[in-house]
Order: structure tokens, then C-alpha cells, then sequence
């Protein structure tokens, strides 16, 4: 058996943190620079699904601006893995609401297209015209662990150029009240990563595995060690975008962001050296 | 990042089937009823359900009592019974002390709406799940500890093409080295919120005097597709794995082609080229050429648009080899298993190829004429059948193939 090592840079990231509250205005705004939804595009669509998409739009118009970057921002062939944690409570809970106090007839035609785990992933690759496979992954509690050896994977796939990963959580999962509605001051987040072979980007997404007999024994689970903060996560590379990142969280040693698996392996976010210092250090 | 390279040793064998399907619960069973052209497609008890006078669909007969388990819900008993299946139908026993306690073994679940479903049956049964903040753990993870897996195990969705993406994960995995042994596909269940989304949308079809009749993929007359249920796991093991333990061999996922339409969240584009783009991924990535392909199991589901589009996208993909390569949904018999449609496909190309027969598509009784392919209507033809693609195509303009061979 191998201990292979997936490791691919990241282009270019984004988050996007928006309140319930504001979620209407977000659902309509254009952002600068990026390719531009099609009209009430995000009528339907499911908190997860509006900041993630916002997230791929503001991490686009940023690779728009880079000078020089080879990559056009639209990525034709790239795949989109979005691993929301929960998506779609609010919708369910309505339709469900609904379903038992009027009958089947308003159960409404979207809730299949906007409130499966496929939807943010399907709404990235429809909204932004990406061509490349799309798949939602997770949905559960384990969805940022799920969705970075999926995205790593689905890089060797033939056809794949790269891949949009788009996470996205509630900071705290909302009660909602009997009709489903959410808080206003509840917080949903989205971190979008551009996984791109062909990138110089300042970050570099891995994945190491230790041998399988390493990690033999009755502790050995196909589950995440821990549900990590995606909050966290976008704080730290919102600071990295910032000033060069000298914040770590983690247990690496020496990287910005890492995730224990609980089957041997690890997903370490790294500072990659400038490509410029690379070429140093090579010389 | 290079892309690995695909070697011989880390080939995709498929070493276990498992199944809980409207068509049986195993795989001769299951292959008897398609070659016999059996429908699956049943009245059932319409209450709840839709707003229909009598109902339809292609439900479970039973699930298999080795997988009862009070901690799961309906879904994840019928997974999980279709993965007890497949683990057996491998030789494979407990995956900590058996023949593969060596290996890193992973689980890979197309499973589309798992949270939706399992707030619904909690809140129709007067629960309160779906307003509380708890997230329990995902199934994928309970079904992994339950059956001794330790590798990685994740939940894939790419709506009616999730359980192929999840054989496509998983064959990924081997090729890589990340795993030795994998199991993979997905389920699904007939639920009152996706009946009425799905009846709603028009998606469905309303021949409720005829059920059996009503699943017609590629007829004139269809009117929309059969809702049914199930799951369909397959074992996947890297070639030298299998070979070294002897394990039986019942063919080889040997490609895989993905691609995304990127023009609706619903609606199939017209546009056939990125359908088609998946399906020539699949061929080159198995290195057969359209004229090496003996069966198109087609997605096909009976919906007006899709089947159309698929037989535009099958014609553009294979050329002029199309008029001679017989193609048939099987989605006619089984319902449309959605989230498992993919992997119950992969099960029905396996049939094929260990019967040398193709099965029917059922109800085709006057083939649409913008569907122009090589139909086998009704009846089961006999076939040399070495090699076969299997369409899965999804809501989000998900597409996906899979080549799926004979072990050599």
C-alpha cells in the first residue's frame, strides 16, 4: 500500500460572511468583477447556496485583477465540490410545516433543486457557467473533512482543470421558530478555495496519509477527530489575505490551518513560498 | 499537482454486489426480473403521498432483516443492508479481523437529500428535529463504524447521478492509493416530500390507471418518470488486492466521464455537447472506442425532455457506431431509484454482461422518432456484451458515464 500525498495550490480564496437579516439584499447584489448571475438567479435558493456563491463571484473578481494570472476567471473545466453543514433547514422546515397543514399541493417544485446537498454545488456551476462536474458533499456535521479529500480527488479526474472547493456553515446552527424562519442575527458563512494546478498561489491545500498499519487499532475511525470551526477557518485566511498570515491554528507544524482525519490522514492549508523565493531557494 | 497515472494493478475490480431494489434483494434475482422484463412498478398506499387518487411507485418489497437496526431510519437500514449484502457478496467478513484487515477500506454514499429526509420522518412522526440546532452524525459515518471501516468515508451528491459519482470517488481512490478496497453507491426512499416536489414539478407521471404501463423511457407517449427506491453497493478493489486473495471477480469500472451543462437548475440543456463530453471522457479514460462499446444503459428516466436530450448527446458521443450499439433504460422496470439509479445502472450492465443479454426497456410501444437509436423494445436480446456505458444525468446538469467491463 501506497501513502500517496495530494497537494495542490490554491489560486485564489474568499469568504463572505453574511447575517439572515441581510441575506435578502446579498441574493441580489452584483459583485465587481465578477461574472454576473442571471437575473433573480438566487430567488429560491438556500442561505448556503447565496453565500457560497458570493464567496466563487468576490474569490473570481479577485483572480480577474491578478496580473498576468494564465487562468481565465470564469474556469470553464473546473469541478465545484460545495460542502455545506446543514443546508436547507429553513426551507424544510416550511415546506414541512406546510405539507402537514395544507397537503402535498404546497410542497414547492424547488425545494428538490434548492434544498439537496447537490444545490450549492449546482448553483455555483449553473449561476457562473462552470462546465466542469459539480457535486455537494457532506451536509452532515463531517463536511469539511469530506470536502477536501473529495476536491483533491476529483483533481486527477480526466477533463478536470482545477476545482472550485465552497464551504459553508451556519457560525452557530440556529433554533428556528414554527414557521422556520431563522434569527436575523444568525450568522452564515462561506470560504471558497480555487484549487488550481497551474497556480502560483500564496496557499497550497494537501493531504498526507501515514501507512495503514500505523494507524491499526480500535481507535481507527472512517469519522473526522473533531468538526472543526469553519469560522475559524475563514478568520485565519481573512488575516492571511491581510498581512501574510503569521496566525496558525492547528497542530502542524508550521502551516496555517490543519485537519486531522481519524482514518490517517491530515489536510494541512499552507503558506507557500513565493514564487520568486522558490526560485531562490532552488538556485 | 500531476495527475496520477492510472496503473494496472490499481484497476477498479468490482469484487461485491449488494443490493435492495423494487426488482429483489440480490443480484440473480435482480437479473432474472430485468432480463424477464419484470416491472418493479406498484399501486401503493397513496395517503400522504401526492394528490393523486391512487398512486404508484416502485417501492422496496422488503428489507432484509440481517440490517435492522433501531438507531437507523428507513434509509439507512436499506443502505445499510445493501452494504451487509455486498461485504458478503465479496467474501469479505468482519474488515478488522477478515481477508482485508491489512487494507484500507472506505465507504462512498450518493445519497442526495439525507438531512431532508430524515427531518421529515422525524417531524411527521411529531418530532422537532428540524428547528433544533443538533446535527447528528451523517449515515455514511454510522454505517462505516457499524460495518468496521476505518478508511475514509464520505457522502456524494449530484441529485439522480449521486451514486455514480460515489463508484466514480471511490474508483478514484483505488487508482490513487488512498484506498485498497472500497464500497460504494447509494440509496434512496419514496417520501411525501419528494413525491409531491417531484409531482409538482411535472416530473412525475400521472398514468395512474395503468401503473405498470407508466415508466415508457424513449416512448412517444411518455409523460414523466416512476418514483421508486433502494440501494445498490458495489464492492471496488484494486486488481492486485483482489487477485492476491482470490477474490471472484464480476468486472471492471474502467472509466468514468464527468461534465456539467451550467445552463439550468432543472431542465436538461438542449444543447447536447457537454452530455456528450462525459460520455467520450468515460470511453477515452477506458480506452474503447464507440465502436467497442456492446450496451448503452441509458439514464433514460420517461421525462419528455431528458430522454430527448440523451439520445442527441448518445448520438453526438458515438457517431455513426450508435446504429449499431443496442441501448435500453431499465429505469422502466425499476422506477427511477434517483439518488441509487446510478449504481442499481452499474448492477443492471453487470447482468448484461454475465447473461450476454441486454435488457428491454419496457412500454417502448411506438419509439419517439427524435429518440433514433438502437431501441430493445419489450423483450431481452441476446448479445455478446463485453463492454458497456452507463448514462446517469442529474438535476444541476450533472453528467455523468461509466464504462463498465468484463474482467479480463
Amino acid at each position: 500500500m501506497t501513502t500517496p500525498h495530494l497537494s495542490c495550490p490554491v489560486a485564489v480564496h474568499a469568504t463572505v460572511t453574511c447575517r439572515a437579516a441581510g441575506m435578502g439584499a446579498l441574493r441580489d447584489a452584483p459583485v465587481p468583477g465578477a461574472p454576473p448571475l442571471p437575473p433573480r438567479f438566487l430567488r429560491h435558493a438556500d442561505e448556503h447556496t447565496v453565500v457560497g456563491i458570493r464567496a466563487v463571484q468576490e474569490a473570481m473578481a479577485t483572480l480577474g485583477q491578478s496580473p498576468g494570472n494564465p487562468r481565465d476567471s470564469a474556469s470553464d473545466r473546473f469541478a465545484v465540490v460545495a460542502a455545506p453543514c446543514g443546508a436547507g433547514r429553513p426551507a424544510s422546515a416550511r415546506t414541512l410545516v406546510n405539507l402537514r397543514e395544507e397537503g402535498p399541493v404546497t410542497v414547492s417544485p424547488h425545494v428538490v433543486p434548492q434544498c439537496s446537498l447537490h444545490a450549492v454545488a449546482s448553483a455555483v456551476s449553473v449561476g457562473l457557467r462552470i462546465h466542469g462536474p459539480n457535486i455537494g458533499v457532506g451536509g452532515g456535521p463531517e463536511a469539511l473533512s469530506e470536502a477536501f479529500v473529495t476536491a483533491l480527488s476529483l483533481l486527477d479526474e480526466p477533463g478536470v482543470e482545477g476545482c472550485w472547493l465552497v464551504l459553508t456553515a451556519w457560525d452557530e446552527e440556529p433554533v428556528l421558530d414554527d414557521r422556520g424562519d431563522v434569527p436575523g442575527d444568525a450568522v452564515c458563512r462561506a470560504v471558497a478555495l480555487a484549487l488550481d494546478r497551474a497556480a502560483t498561489g500564496s496557499l497550497r491545500l494537501s493531504l498526507r496519509t501515514v501507512p495503514r498499519m500505523a494507524v491499526i487499532d480500535a481507535a481507527a475511525t472512517s469519522a473526522p477527530t473533531d468538526h472543526p470551526s469553519l469560522a475559524a477557518l475563514a478568520i485565519l485566511l481573512d488575516q492571511a489575505g491581510r498581512d501574510g498570515g503569521p496566525n496558525r491554528l492547528g497542530d502542524c507544524d508550521g502551516c496555517l490551518w490543519s485537519l486531522r482525519l481519524g482514518w490517517g490522514a491530515m489536510v494541512n492549508l499552507d503558506l507557500a513560498l513565493p514564487a520568486r523565493e522558490q526560485r531562490r531557494i532552488a538556485a | 499537482m500531476t495527475r496520477a497515472p492510472l496503473r494496472a494493478d490499481r484497476s477498479a475490480m468490482i469484487t461485491g454486489i449488494g443490493a435492495v431494489t423494487p426488482l429483489g434483494n440480490d443480484f440473480d434475482t435482480i437479473a432474472a426480473a430485468l432480463l424477464a422484463g419484470r416491472s418493479g412498478v406498484v399501486e401503493i398506499d397513496s395517503a400522504g403521498f401526492s394528490r393523486e387518487a391512487r398512486q404508484f411507485a416502485a417501492p422496496v418489497a422488503a428489507i432484509p432483516a440481517v440490517a435492522v437496526n433501531n438507531s437507523l431510519d428507513r434509509l439507512g437500514r436499506i443502505c445499510l443492508a445493501a452494504a451487509h449484502a455486498a461485504r458478503a457478496d465479496a467474501g469479505l467478513g468482519d474488515l478488522r479481523g477478515g481477508p482485508v484487515a491489512a487494507a484500507r477500506v472506505g465507504l462512498v454514499l450518493g445519497i442526495g437529500a439525507e438531512q431532508l429526509k430524515g427531518w421529515e420522518a422525524d417531524f411527521l412522526a411529531g418530532g422537532r428535529q428540524v428547528f433544533s440546532p443538533d446535527r447528528p452524525p451523517s449515515l455514511v459515518h454510522r454505517m462505516a463504524t457499524h460495518l468496521g471501516i476505518d478508511g475514509p468515508a464520505v457522502t456524494v451528491a449530484a441529485a439522480c447521478a449521486s451514486s455514480g459519482y460515489a463508484l466514480a470517488l471511490a474508483r478514484r481512490w483505488i487508482a490513487m492509493g488512498l484506498v485498497d478496497v472500497c464500497l460504494a453507491g447509494g440509496g434512496d426512499i419514496l417520501s411525501p416530500t419528494g413525491f409531491a416536489a417531484f409531482y409538482n414539478l411535472r416530473a412525475l407521471s400521472r398514468r395512474s390507471d395503468d401503473p405498470v404501463r407508466a415508466s415508457r423511457p424513449f416512448d412517444r407517449d411518455r409523460d414523466g418518470f416512476v418514483m421508486g427506491e433502494g440501494s445498490a453497493v458495489l464492492v471496488l478493489e484494486a486488481r492486485l488486492h483482489a487477485e492476491s486473495r482470490g477474490a471472484r471477480v464480476r468486472g471492471e469500472l474502467a472509466g468514468v466521464g464527468m461534465s456539467g451543462d451550467a445552463t439550468h437548475m432543472v431542465i436538461p440543456s438542449d444543447d447536447p455537447t457537454e452530455a456528450a463530453r462525459a460520455i467520450q471522457l468515460a470511453l477515452l479514460d477506458a480506452g474503447v472506442t464507440p465502436a467497442g462499446i456492446d450496451y448503452v444503459n441509458a439514464h433514460a428516466a420517461g421525462t419528455p425532455v431528458g430522454d430527448v436530450a440523451e439520445a442527441a448527446a448518445i448520438r453526438l458521443a458515438l457517431g455513426r457506431a450508435a446504429d449499431g450499439i443496442p441501448v435500453s433504460s431499465t429505469k422502466s422496470m425499476s422506477g427511477h431509484l434517483v439518488s441509487a439509479a446510478a449504481a442499481f445502472e452499474a448492477l443492471a450492465c453487470l447482468a448484461a454482461i454475465d447473461r450476454q443479454t441486454i435488457p428491454p426497456t419496457l412500454n417502448l410501444d411506438h419509439p419517439d422518432p427524435r429518440c433514433r437509436l438502437d431501441h430493445v423494445p419489450h423483450v431481452a436480446r441476446p448479445h455478446p456484451v463485453a463492454v458497456t456505458a452507463s448514462n446517469s444525468f442529474g438535476f444541476g446538469g450533472a453528467n455523468l458515464c461509466l464504462v463498465i467491463r468484463r474482467a479480463a
